[in-house]
């Protein structure tokens, strides 16, 4: 009887905890979408930044938490502008009816010298062309989101409001031009991957997506610690939790450009143990050094009293006349 | 009710289920780097228990008594634990964002835990009802969590210890760990 009895409990309990994972996830539908995620997921992830947030999962969490203004997407364009609005409702509207300009990226063909340098930072492949050849801009596809524009080393590309009348693009241009010249080296985003360590040889620089930030099991803001300490502040990323961080390696699998996220973090780690460490050392060795002063000194005063006490004492008793 | 208090006091200090039995060792040298996770830990590892214990209790009563199945526990109290932490796991993080960010990553990983699987066996040896088991499974997890707390505690403030270089890191951590073990050999005889 015990022959069919063992398999058949086992199958049985299997089947009954199948059945109440599959009423469940009926019963509380899928993974419980938060608004950011909803949010998050009607932005373009062009990660362009245009909205001062640094990517697309910071403006989200943004338009959730405080509230920001929903019309600051122009990749998105009017479109996400009202589907935002239909999520969040008409008083997050922000403060315009709408600053989103409807432009799109041109390239001056006459100047452009087929270096190729604007293909990599569009986020929607918009630009074709190859290396020695013309390139030109899929307007249809083009978000205008200017990324391409301090990637060009000869300035030739321009934003252009939709079907603007070809005279006016040189007279644009030029304005355009002064304007990139001074806001260029910001742009640049090197600086950011020169600090990685030098085992990762396959990360690439961080595109600011977020991804990073929801999987963290003690919820630290990754993302914020990554540039903090990329950027030096180690300050900063310790006010943000770094030390908080375990090591679990969940923001590494999230990371969509490889970098070892947990290694830079226990790096960081250990970095910030080292200055802590020596900092009391130094403590201890100066209370020392002045407790032995203090010591010293009292007892020489001691010494010195003594003394008057004595001369007191024998001044007293006539010893010395 | 005495019963019942000394089998708390038992479960929690004279058998402590890490220093005394031996269970659960690996969050306890794994988990305690801070004072912070530790405790996360031990909340959930409560909650697991005291789960684990009453589910593992209501199958071997329930179900193996009556079958004269007891020998297939073992097996059988793994697959019910570890099914009822993933239904739980889900309901929460369906629920209750909140207390699931608290538990969270901790709970699958204390599902496979040896010291879970002990209080349902040890319980189920016992002979004890189900309050008494109940009792048994908040005393233990009770203990661990204090003694990981203790211990998370203990090694922050032994990382910023002046100790000899080659004694740094796990090898000053197992030597304060069997100190503490120690030290709670002096509850043996405590509560019987």
């Amino acid at each position: 009887m015990t022959l069919w009895l063992t398999p058949a409990l086992l199958a049985g309990l299997l089947t009954t905890f199948a059945a109440a994972y599959t009423w469940l996830r009926h019963r509380y539908p899928a993974d419980t979408v938060t608004l950011v995620d909803t949010v998050d997921a009607l932005l373009p992830q062009t990660q362009c930044a245009q909205c001062q947030y640094p990517g697309c999962r910071p403006y989200a969490e943004a338009i959730v938490h405080d509230g920001a203004a929903l019309n600051l997407c122009p990749p998105g364009g009017a479109e996400v502008h009202q589907q935002l609005i239909r999520v969040m409702g008409n008083e997050h509207a922000g403060h315009a009816p709408s600053v989103i300009p409807n432009v799109v990226a041109v390239i001056d063909e006459n100047e452009c010298i087929g270096c190729a340098l604007c293909l990599p930072p569009c986020p929607v492949d918009a630009i074709i062309g190859a290396p020695t050849k013309m390139h030109t801009v899929l307007t249809n596809d083009c978000t205008g989101c200017e990324l391409c524009v301090p990637a060009c080393p000869v300035d030739c590309i321009s934003l252009e409001p939709v079907a603007a009348p070809v005279q006016q693009r040189r007279r644009k241009r030029r304005a355009k031009r002064n304007a990139a010249s001074v806001a260029a080296p910001v742009a640049t985003p090197v600086a950011a991957t020169s600090t990685a360590p030098s085992s990762a040889a396959t990360a690439r620089a961080c595109i600011n997506c977020g991804q990073c930030n929801p999987v963290c099991p003690v919820a630290l803001p990754a993302q914020t610690l990554l540039q903090q300490i990329q950027q030096q502040r180690l300050s900063d990323a310790v006010s943000s939790g770094l030390m908080n961080c375990i090591d679990c390696g969940r923001c590494d699998q999230a990371c969509p450009s490889d970098i070892p996220m947990a290694e830079i973090f226990s790096n960081a780690q250990w970095q910030q143990q080292q200055q802590l460490d020596d900092a009391q050392t130094r403590q201890r060795f100066k209370t020392r050094f002045e407790a032995h002063n203090e010591r010293l000194a009292a007892a020489e005063l001691a010494a010195a009293r003594r003394r008057e006490e004595r001369l007191a004492r024998n001044r007293e008793t006539g010893r010395w006349q | 009710m005495t019963e019942l208090a000394l089998l708390l006091i038992g479960a929690l200090l004279v058998n402590n289920f890490v220093l005394a039995q031996f269970l659960g060792l690996c969050p306890f040298m794994g988990i305690t780097k801070g004072y912070d996770t530790a405790l996360a830990t031990g909340i959930a590892t409560t909650f697991v228990l005291a789960l684990a214990a009453v589910s593992s209790y209501l199958l071997y009563h329930g179900i193996l008594v009556p079958l004269g199945l007891e020998y297939l526990r073992i097996i059988l109290f793994i697959v019910v634990i570890a099914g009822v932490v993933q239904l739980v796991k889900y309901y929460l993080h369906a629920t209750s964002p909140v207390l699931h960010q608290l538990l969270g990553i901790y709970l699958p990983l204390i599902t496979s835990n040896c010291a879970v699987l002990g209080v349902a066996l040890l319980a189920v040896n016992q002979n004890l009802n189900l309050l008494q088991t109940l009792v048994f499974a908040i005393g233990a997890a009770g203990g661990f969590t204090g003694v990981m707390v203790l211990f998370g505690a203990m090694r922050e403030t032994m990382d910023h210890d002046d100790i000899p270089v080659p004694f740094r890191g796990t090898p000053i951590a197992l030597i304060s760990a069997g100190l503490m073990s120690l030290a709670f050999m002096g509850f043996q005889g405590l509560a019987g």
